[in-house]
């Protein structure tokens, strides 16, 4: 097992390799550099930038030391915000991101997995069908879609939620549902199609069997095997969750990283550009590494594979 | 006794030996108007409700943005000075955006580009998955191994990130190109955002379509039928495109038509944050997009497109969903 898990880490530290060279060489494929803008710089203002960030130097030269500055986890500076780095920027913004996406998380999880054990457990009847629509129209709609609809009815019209900024409590609601409804509707149907299989079982038929009250039967045998599937899916729904950041942020003004991504992508500041598509790439593979691991130690039949 | 034989009468009569005409001959012959795979898949489909009406609706959506446009007075790019921002009306169905243009014929060109990106984006990973997939799973081993792994990397990678950084990259060159080469000079209707979409498609999406593919062709290899192909002399590009793939067409079906609500679902996304397409040119995404800068005051303008691009992304969907249950019922989770 420990050979499985040496095994995951290189071949995360592979990926992130990937990431990091693929990043760099594509940001400095743009032809220009990252100081042409609408205004023309002076040829000798442009040199001497070019000669502050140490882009004067070969390619080759430069990669080498953006790999050896990110081993320090040092991810260079703004070239568009003059003196501010963009360690510091992903350490101001990020905090603000991470809660929202939390927030998000667990949401999802609290609305998907009930739904699927319910539409499970009712299955055929009108609630797994009610369940089903609305985890398929959950499926179909784009969050920002969903965003701007919530903001609308819940915000401007009835004027129930704030629908700027995230400073309480009610501010995240808007938001994190936005972020939380894709997921959710996905949590649900994996939830039900795993709980259909588990609850046919034999050992079910033995837990009713032996006079088991079906609460019992439900949360103390089914559940357990059938969210065992819901873990492998928290990589994909923390980057599904990312994402939806981006626009979310934006539409609620949301001081995160996601929203700052976004300028700097309409602001082409390049070196921010590149060290968030790496810091968040990292923070995935992480992520996922982590879960990859986590399913080896709950669920006892992967060893009995290997 | 003998008399109870006598009264039995034998019902045989001479006829009955006479060879049998046309029309007995087939009467006789109890079987089965003879099917094609595809016929059989359609029957299925057919009895799955949901399916047929989600393919109805696909037909009819693309019918209209094929043709709405040209039956419309207006073109998608026509500005009408002081008709800016109206709301739903006779002579704009679908209201006007800010610089007074008629907001059916922007939806309907939308949807029109929106599906285009689709259907292209899925065909692409069709193509490239497909062929991917099955060398890798054909010759197996060291092949096999190296492919797949160098997939597995691509597949770790965060795609959203790479396509908002590949869209960011492209964007620029692509118009160059565009401006400076003749050759490429027709592509620039197109416009470099799209372009951008399609390449990341094919560099990154293809993917998951490799590995269903693969996973197909490691099982169909082992059949007789390629045993016998390869003894009567069969090279290995005719058992991979005459055997191979033509047996996995279901899956290959089922995972192209699901990949073209997630393409348009990307492409909304992309235009939604400002990469995509390029203005004047409308997809569903950007018109979303735009209408959230007057959110406040002309929400009408969000409704179309937002529906439209949710029924678009639904009805693949459960087509998707469908024709898996019809071309094999073993995908069916």
């Amino acid at each position: 097992m420990y050979r499985y898990i040496l095994k995951r880490i290189a071949f995360a530290l592979v990926t992130l390799f990937f990431i990091v060279t693929i990043t760099f060489f594509l940001m400095h494929a743009v032809p220009g550099g990252p100081f042409t803008g609408e205004k023309t710089l002076k040829p000798e203002i442009l040199e001497n930038l070019n000669k502050k960030y140490g882009l004067d130097k070969p390619l080759v030269v430069q990669y080498g030391n953006y790999l050896l500055s990110l081993i320090k986890l040092d991810l260079g500076p703004s070239y568009s915000q003059i003196g501010t780095s963009v360690n510091e920027i992903i350490s101001r913004s990020f905090p603000t991101s991470a809660k929202l996406g939390g927030a998000a998380v667990i949401l999802a999880l609290l609305m998907g997995i009930p739904m699927g054990v319910l539409a499970a457990l009712k299955r055929g009847h009108w609630q797994d069908r009610v369940i089903m629509l609305i985890a398929t129209i959950g499926i179909a709609v784009p969050g920002f879609v969903i965003a701007t609809v919530g903001m609308i009815i819940f915000g401007v019209n009835l004027r129930w939620l704030p629908i700027v900024g995230l400073k309480s409590i009610k501010h995240y609601i808007l938001p994190s549902i936005s972020l939380a409804f894709f997921p959710a509707a996905f949590i649900a149907r994996m939830m039900r199609t795993s709980m259909l299989e588990v609850i046919n079982q034999d050992y079910i038929r033995t837990a009713r069997a032996k006079g088991l009250s079906s609460f019992l039967v439900v949360f103390k045998h089914a559940l357990k095997n059938s969210i065992l599937p819901i873990v492998t899916y928290i990589g994909p729904l923390m980057a599904g969750i990312m994402t939806g950041s981006f626009v979310v942020e934006k539409i609620f003004t949301i001081p995160g990283l996601g929203r700052y991504f976004i300028n700097s992508i309409t602001n082409r500041d390049y070196s921010v550009i590149m060290g968030v598509t790496i810091f968040y790439g990292a923070l995935l593979i992480f992520m996922t590494l982590v879960v990859d691991i986590i399913y080896v130690f709950i669920d006892p039949r992967i060893k009995l594979q290997k | 006794m003998n008399s109870d034989i006598n009264k039995v009468e034998l019902n045989i009569k001479e006829e009955l030996f006479k060879p049998a005409s046309k029309e007995e001959r087939t009467q006789l012959v109890v079987m089965r108007e003879s099917t094609t795979y595809w016929k059989d898949v359609w029957k299925k489909l057919k009895s799955n409700k949901v399916a047929i009406i989600s393919l109805y609706v696909i037909i009819l959506i693309t019918l209209l943005a094929i043709v709405g446009p040209m039956l419309s007075p207006y073109s998608y790019s026509d500005q009408f000075r002081g008709e800016e921002h109206q709301t739903p009306n006779a002579q704009h169905w679908f209201g006007t955006d800010y610089l007074g243009r008629d907001l059916f014929v922007r939806v309907l060109y939308g949807t029109r580009i929106s599906l285009s990106i689709g259907i292209v984006a899925s065909i692409m990973v069709l193509v490239i998955g497909t062929v991917y997939g099955a060398i890798a799973g054909y010759f197996g081993g060291k092949v096999d191994n190296i492919m797949m792994r160098f997939a597995e990397v691509l597949s770790a990678v965060p795609s959203t990130l790479m396509v908002i950084l590949l869209s960011v990259v492209l964007k620029e060159p692509l118009k160059e190109a565009f401006n400076t080469s003749g050759v490429l000079k027709h592509l620039s209707t197109i416009g470099p955002g799209l372009i951008s979409i399609f390449i990341t498609f094919a560099l990154l999406y293809w993917v998951d379509m490799a590995r269903i593919v693969r996973g197909q062709v490691l099982s169909l290899k082992e059949q007789e039928y390629v045993t016998a192909a390869k003894a009567l002399g069969g090279s290995s590009r005719r058992i991979i495109f005459k055997h191979l793939i033509p047996n996995s067409i279901g899956q290959i079906t089922v995972t192209a038509t699901l990949e073209i609500p997630s393409a348009i679902f990307t492409e909304s996304f992309l235009s939604f944050i400002g990469l995509g397409v390029d203005a004047p040119m409308a997809s569903l995404g950007s018109l979303t997009a735009s209408a959230m800068n007057g959110i406040y005051s002309y929400p009408y303008q969000l409704i179309f497109p937002a529906l439209f691009i949710s029924i678009i992304i639904l009805a693949f969907n459960l087509l998707g969903d469908g024709l898996r249950d019809a071309l094999d019922p073993r995908m069916k989770k």
